[in-house]
This record gives C-alpha cells, structure tokens and sequence, in this order.
C-alpha cells in the first residue's frame, strides 16, 4: 500500500476517533446523546418539517416569531424520517465533519502542501475545539462548512469548475456572513490564479445579492459573549487552545516572507477575524480550518528548523504536542458534561403532561424547554422582535425582591411556570438561595412548586 | 587548598543571611499567618502523597503548583516536620547570596561588585520578613528564577541546556509568578530588537521552550479558574482582589524601604544608564523582567509583597554595575588607597538601609504571626465535632482553621476558585461591624458558620472592643483565653 494512503487513512481514523469520542463519554454518562443547547432547536424545526405540518411562524416564543430555518434543518427533517430523530441529530453532523476533514486534506494536496506539513494541519484541525464543536453540534454551519469546501474543492479542478461554482453560489442560503465569506474566498482565489475578471465579478454580483436578500429575511443568534473568553477553549470558549493561538501567530510570522503565496489564507484569516468581532463565536467553526493552516505551518516549521540546542527542540515539540493534546481532552470532557442531563429532560418531559402556558427561565434552557415540553418560553438563544426589553424585564425578574414588580413583568408576559436548574442557582444567576426570585418564590403564596428534584425545580405562578 | 578571600567572603555572606533568617524564624514558636494554607497541604502531602485541590477543607478549591510543598514534605519523612519547614525555605532563599554572586560576577567581571550584590540580595528587607517564618513558595521560586537568570547568560557552557530545562519545569511547578521569569524574557527580546540588536539562536530556542512549558503547566494546574472565570480570571482570581486591597495601601517610601534603599536607588540607576547610555546585552534580561514586576504590581497581576521580592532581587543583582562602577571611578581618580574607605562607607549604608530593618522589623505589621493564645484557641476546635463545620476566623487567620483547626474555613487569603471571594470579605467585615443581630445571624446561617473565632488582634484592627450584638442567648461562649474567644452559633433567623 502506498505510503500516502496510508497517512490518509490514519488521518480518517482520527478524525472519526475525535468526533465520537463525547458521544461514547455521553454514553458512559448516561445522559442524552445530543448535547448543547442550538441543536434542540433545528430538532424541532426538523420535527415539524418531517411531519409535514410547519406552522406560519414559530409559536413556542411569547408572542411568536418568525422560523428560522434553512436548508440544514430540511435536510434533518428528512434524515430523520429515515433514520430517526436522535441518530440524525447525531450522525449526520459527524459526516458533514468526517467529509470536510476529508476534503481539506484534498484540498491542501491541491495547493501542493503534502507529506508531514499536510498531516499537522489536518491532525491540528480534527483536533481543534471549534471543529469538534462545529461537527458534534447539529448546527446549520456543519452542512455550509461542508458546501463551501466541496464548492471550492470543484472550483480548483478543471472538470467540476460550474458544479463547483453551483455549490458555492449555494452557500449563500446559510446567511450573510456567508455570502461574504464567498465574496472573499473568491476575491482570493481569483488574486492567486489571476483568472478573468468576468468570472469573478459574476460570481461577486451573486453573492452580494443573495446576502442582501437573505439578510433582509432572516437574523443571526444573539447572545455574543466576550471574544477572547470564546476564542481560546482554555478559557471556557469553544475556539482553540493556547497553544494553537501560539502556533497560529508563528505560522503568520514563519509565512509572512511568501505572503503572497498564502494570498487566500491571510484574505480568510483577516476577513474571519474581523467578522469575529461583529458576527459572533459561530465564525471559530470557519476560522478552525484557516487556523489549521497557519498553526500547521508554524509546527510544521518548528519541527524542520535548524536548531541550535537539539535537546530544547525536543522538549519544545513535545511540550506543544502535549498542551494541544491537553487542550483537546480537556474539551472533549467538558462538551461531553454539557445539558440537558438526565434530570433536565425528565423535568421537561413532565412539564408537557401540564396545561399550556409561558415558561419562564434563562435563555439558555430556552431552546430544550420548547423541545422536550413544547411550551413557548420568554426568551431562547435566538433573536426576537423586543429582544432588548424582554432581556431587561427577565433580569428583573431575576433579581428583584419587590413582589408588585415581579408580578407585574410575570403578568406582561403571561408566565404560568417558572423554570429553575442548578446551573441557574449555582452562579448563572443567583449565589444564594434568597437572592431575587428565589426569595419570593420561598416566601410567598403566589408561587407553587409543583416539581422539586436536586437538580430541577418548576414553580406554578398563580397570578395577581 | 587554599580558598580565595572572595570565596570565604561569600560564604559568610550565606552564613549570616541564613542565620538572620533563623533568628527571626525561631524567635517564634508559631508560624506567620500566611504558613498555614502551606503547612497545612505539605501535611496533607506528607499523610496521603497527594494535595488537596479541592475543597477539603477549604471554603473552595485553592489550585496550586506543588513541587515546594511536595520537597518539604519529602524532607518531613526523615526530620521532625517542625524544623523542616523553620529550615528549609530560608535555606533555599539564602542560595539567592551566591546566585546574586554568579550573575553580577558574569555581567560585571568584578569579583568585590559581586560580593556586595550577594550582600544586597541575602538582606531585602521584603524578602526575609516575608519569607523567613511563612514557608513560603517564593523562598524557592526566588533563587530559581535567579539559577534560571544566570544559565541564560551562560547557554553557551556545557550543562547549562540540561540545568535549564530542569529549572523551568522546576519554577514553573513552584509557584505562578513563573510568569515573571518568561514574561521577562519574552520583553527582553522585544527589548533587544528596539534597541537594534536581536536574540542569539540558542537564546531564542529556550525563551520558546521556556514560554511554552511554563504556560502549559500554569494551565495545567489552573485550568480550572480559567474555565471558571475565562478571561476575566486573571483579574478576578481571589489573589487579585487581595492585591488591589494591598495596592490600595501602597506607598512608595515604604516599597522603597522594603527594597532597601541603597538596592533601590542603585537598581533605578542601572536601569537608566543600561537604557540611555550603556548597552549591555545579559543586564537586559533583568531589566525586563523588573519592567514587567512593575506592570504587574500596577495591574494586581501580582501581590504587593510577591513584586517587590520579585524587584528587590532584581535590583540587587543590577546593583552590583553600580558597585564596579563607582570602584572604577574611585580606581580612575588614582585614590585607590580610599578604596577600603569607600568599602566600608557603602557597608554602612548597606547595614542601616537594609541588614538592620530585615532583622529588627520584627513586631511591625510586615512580620504578622500568631500569639500562642490564638494557635491554642484554634487547636482546642479541633477537638470539636462535626469537623464539617464553618468556622468563621478573621481574614489572615482563615487558613490556620484547616490547618490547626482541622475544620472547614470560612475565607481565607490563599488562591481559590471561588468567585464570590469579595462578597464573603464584606461579610466578615459586616460580622465585625454590624449592630444588628439579625444581619449577623442571617450572614452565620448564609454560610453554615457553626463557629467564630473572635481575636483580639482581629478587633483591635478595627477599633472594637467586641462585637455588638453579642448575647449569650445566640451566641455561646465555649472557649475564651487571653487572646481569643470562641463562640457557638445558637440562633437562626425566622
């Protein structure tokens, strides 16, 4: 067998070994295997697309929105009618993740990056944080990661250039972002093969259309938290990890010479950096493959420079193997800890059996509440159209001790339950058991407890 | 074999550093307040071989990097732990002498100039009051950080790449501030580059090494404040929130004095003169990292007293460029025969300066320790059931309640992952101060505190004679000395 395919082969083994590994640590948890909390959301819209019956705007937010969905949540509905829900949450964002390892690897081989070079990018992108999140995660970007690399892919090749050219274009129904992540993708690729400037200013004409008509029909997750805590993954976020940052910037300073050669990278690196700033964390699941590139070159180099002292080499390379691997472990454990728990669903699955009515909690359980109980909550993860205000008046809620005042905002946004986790108690909201809510809800006849578990306790409000 | 004058000068040095530190260590029968979170994990270590990271005893998890705790322990398998932890540490701080020695001798070529940098880093007022009875870590990150100073002036020479990469491993599973050695150095190639020169290979090979190894173990061992409080935990850690209330009571006549004057002055100058006028490659590295100490102090990245340690022994390492300097220039006047004159002047200066307030500080607020009366009160709690109990114990005095208490403690000023750490200062602060029966019952039951331990010296500190809404109704005297009372929390609100 030829040594390459060989190398190919290890590399494919890899991959798979990095992206199911939360899944066997969920197993061995014994908690749900789909984990986070986007995820429950494009299940539902799944849900309803399979079974043929998408109502007119999303009612399980207060007041109702409209859908957000693509052609991500379609192509689950209908994994779904074969293969079931739950496999389909799981399965298909590996195989997105599995083909996109795949086709990076085609890809660098295109640009002639082979050998030891091409294997550190690739091993460096199965195991950075922002890809085993991106292809673990059902998430619409698994699916446009995987088009734009299959587009571009085609593009570079004199055969499928149109198919490619057809993939690409089709990125676009994934949001602004994006069309604008083509525009610079192409704007690269065209700086560095210097074809037609016909062919490029179609493909521009294209894109900036689409993205104005798709940003005008849909919005983007709120919620963004600090950049540099969702950056680096040691840090809590699910970007890279230190070590990665550290080879990435002496990728770019190893590169800087031959920029011009790296036209397309550094166009990527600067335009996702950026777009970092304004779009939000989802952009680390673009950025992981830029970063692959210059992190890999930076290690690649380190490794193939003339050291001076061998000894120190040695203990460096191996230092930084061992800090990427830590990095990785560390997060592959932590995003295999993550909700709904056991408990959670239970508590949800119960509240369904309950009358209708608005389920009021923080906006991260938002999505799982509208799944598991199929009750409209005040707030989920995703924009709605009083974003601002509603915010405003859960943190009052939260947080407020004057009873008229709580019952006010409950009565506005006719909240029947009100839902409380541990996480919440624990440092997300309150630190003691009689700040804000949590002292009315102990103290006064307004409020039922209704389910009480160590983990989950929902609370009827009566009303005034 | 015949030793030379300068090798029998600087072993007195040593002798008398070190028998400074033992004086004042074995003035006292007890420990500093800041001893007790270390006694306590090097006792644990000693018990069980592994530390407590995690809560234990301790009202949160308190990561820490443990090679000094674990040496210490080792020792304590053979000699009574007692004298191990008297002697140890200020063995290991009283290396800094011949460290301090090495380096000026490698940057100044001056034997005598070396010798008075010895003098100067084995008597930083700062460095001895904080070390000599505390066990403290920086007892042996100090002269580490120094050893690693001096190998990287010396790459070139056989065994100095074998010894480096110990020492990194060794600072950075020490203590945190390993962050000093590589933040300097790191500046220190930047230094080099804006002044127009640049790393040698050798050089640039192990600040990459050093970097990367010591940033991977503090993420090691820290990980867990960092995914706790992201970004933010660099700023936020307890430690931090104790160094803003430190640099609130910053002075700098009293930093200056802690430093030694004449160290002080001396090192300033060198960092002048190496910036403007003179350009010594090897004296950058201690620049930098004294440039770095100083942004340190001012962001609350480091303790006050962990920065001035950190630049007291820096400059007494730069000072010796003043020393040769100010030889050389009484050598050029040809009034060479003053020279033993100029000797003894500087002597005198030194001794008044820095020997005598690092030996007669002793009953300042700099060399805070326990009466015998308070350790006895906290040693009768440990006879008290259930040891799950929260005993609730003045600021410094938090870590003695694990430690000699064996019980769980209410705050203490060691690291710890808690976030509410400023919340649960004003609370104890509130416990002293509140008029109100209520507010105190309702904070006792807020944390489980079963127990208060009441000092004298924690009242005088703020000007009380007790605590207001004491009655023995909610509150049960069980013991009672001269110098602290204990009380059994009996009421609850509602």
């Amino acid at each position: 067998m030829k040594r390459s395919y060989l190398v190919f082969g290890l590399m494919v083994v890899f991959c798979i070994g990095v992206l199911v590994s939360p899944f066997f640590l969920r197993i061995s948890l014994n908690v749900p295997l789909v984990f986070g909390e986007e995820p429950y959301y494009h299940a539902r819209i799944a849900e309803e697309i399979s079974g043929g019956n998408i109502a007119a705007s999303d009612t399980l937010v207060y007041n109702s929105r409209p859908y957000y969905f693509g052609p991500f949540q379609v192509l689950l509905g209908y994994a779904s009618l074969l293969i079931g829900l739950d496999r389909a949450l799981v399965i298909l964002p590996v195989i997105f993740g599995l083909l996109s390892f795949i086709l990076f690897y085609l890809i660098l081989g295109n640009f002639g990056i082979t050998g030891l070079r091409r294997a550190i990018m690739s091993v460096l992108l199965a195991s950075s944080p922002s890809f085993i999140s991106t292809f673990t995660m059902s998430g619409p970007h698994s699916l446009a990661i995987l088009l734009f690399l299959g587009g571009f892919y085609a593009l570079m090749s004199r055969k499928m250039k149109f198919a490619g050219f057809a993939v690409l274009v089709s990125t676009i129904m994934f949001g602004l972002f994006n069309s604008m992540l083509l525009i610079v993708l192409l704007l690269g690729h065209y700086l560095a093969e210097n074809r037609r400037k016909m062919f490029f200013l179609l493909l521009f004409f294209f894109s900036f259309i689409g993205s104005a008509a798709y940003y005008l029909l849909t919005a983007d997750s709120a919620f963004n938290a600090g950049i540099l805590s969702s950056v680096l993954s040691d840090f809590g976020g699910n970007g890279f990890g230190i070590f990665t940052i550290l080879l990435l910037f002496a990728g770019v300073a190893f590169t800087w010479k031959q920029k011009y050669s790296y036209s397309i990278p550094y166009f990527l690196l600067l335009f996702l950096m950026t777009s970092l700033l304004f779009a939000g964390p989802f952009v680390l699941a673009y950025m992981g493959f830029v970063v692959a590139v210059f992190a890999g070159e930076g290690l690649y180099r380190i490794i193939r420079m003339r050291w001076e002292v061998s000894a120190i080499k040695s203990f460096t390379v191996l230092i930084i193997a061992c800090g990427l691997m830590f990095s990785t472990a560390s997060y592959v454990s932590r995003i295999a800890n993550q909700g709904p728990s056991q408990e959670t669903v239970s508590s949800l699955e119960w509240l369904k059996g309950e009358e209708p009515g608005t389920v009021f909690s923080h906006y991260s359980n938002g999505f799982w509440i509208e799944y598991f109980s199929k009750k409209p909550v005040l707030m989920d993860g995703f924009i709605v159209s009083d974003f601002r205000n509603r915010y405003n008046d859960s943190m009052q809620i939260f947080y407020s001790r004057n009873l008229d005042k709580t019952k006010g905002l409950l009565d506005r946004y006719d909240v029947k339950y009100i839902y409380i986790d541990s996480s919440m108690r624990n440092g997300r909201i309150w630190r003691n058991n009689d700040d804000g809510l949590l002292f009315l809800l102990g103290s006064n006849e307004s409020f039922t407890r209704i389910y009480d578990s160590p983990d989950v306790q929902v609370w009827r409000y009566l009303g005034r | 074999m015949k030793l030379r004058r300068e090798t029998v000068m600087l072993g007195l040095i040593f002798l008398a550093a070190l028998l400074a530190r033992l004086f004042i260590a074995f003035g006292s029968d007890n420990f500093s307040y800041d001893a007790y979170f270390n006694i306590g994990q090097v006792e644990g270590i000693k018990a069980n071989l592994i530390p407590s990271f995690n809560y234990g005893l301790y009202y949160s998890p308190h990561p820490f990097v443990p090679l000094f705790h674990y040496i210490l322990a080792f020792f304590g398998m053979f000699i009574p732990l007692q004298l191990v932890l008297k002697v140890l540490p200020n063995l290991f701080a009283s290396l800094a002498v011949f460290l301090a020695y090495l380096i000026s001798l490698e940057l100044t070529k001056s034997r005598t100039a070396a010798l008075f940098s010895a003098l100067s880093a084995g008597f930083i007022p700062v460095f001895v009051l904080k070390t000599a009875n505390s066990v403290s870590e920086y007892s042996l990150a100090v002269p580490l950080t120094l050893f690693l100073v001096y190998l990287m002036l010396r790459l070139d020479k056989a065994n100095s790449i074998f010894l480096l990469i110990l020492s990194v491993f060794a600072l950075a599973l020490t203590h945190s501030t390993s962050l000093v050695f590589v933040s300097g150095i790191s500046l220190y190639v930047v230094m080099l580059y804006v002044l127009g020169s640049s790393p040698s290979r050798a050089e640039r090979e192990v600040i990459l090494f050093s970097v990367i190894t010591t940033l991977w173990i503090i993420f090691l061992f820290f990980k867990e404040i960092f995914l706790l409080n992201g970004f933010s935990a660099i700023w936020h850690s307890s430690s931090s929130v104790f160094s803003t209330l430190n640099l609130a009571s910053f002075n700098i006549l009293d930093a200056i004095y802690r430093i030694g004057v004449l160290t002080f002055v001396a090192g300033i100058f060198v960092i002048y003169r190496q910036v403007f006028e003179e350009r010594k490659k090897g004296v950058h590295i201690l620049i930098s990292s004294s440039l770095i100490v100083l942004v340190m102090i001012s962001t609350g990245l480091i303790g006050l007293d962990a920065g001035l340690i950190y630049l007291g022994v820096f400059f007494a390492v730069l000072s010796g460029e003043v020393y040769e300097a100010s030889f050389a220039y009484v050598r050029k006047m040809h009034i060479s025969r003053n020279l033993p004159v100029v000797y003894a002047l500087v002597m005198v200066i030194f001794l008044l300066t820095s020997v005598i307030p690092s030996v007669l500080y002793k009953g300042s607020d700099y060399f805070d320790e326990p009466s015998s009366s308070e350790v006895a009160a906290f040693s009768w709690l440990a006879s008290e059931p259930p040891s799950s109990s929260v005993v609730f114990a003045d600021l410094k005095e938090g870590s003695m309640v694990p430690a000699v208490s064996r019980h769980k403690n209410f705050v203490d000023t060691a690291p710890s992952l808690s976030a509410d750490v400023g919340h649960r200062v004003s609370d104890l602060n509130a416990i002293y101060s509140t008029k109100s029966q209520v507010a105190a019952v309702s904070i006792l039951e807020k944390y489980g505190i079963s127990y208060l331990v009441i000092t004298k010296k924690a009242l005088e500190s703020r000007n009380i004679t007790g605590l207001d809404y004491y009655s023995s109704a909610c509150f049960d005297l069980v013991y009672e000395n001269s110098e602290a009372s204990i009380y059994r929390s009996l009421c609850r609100v509602g």
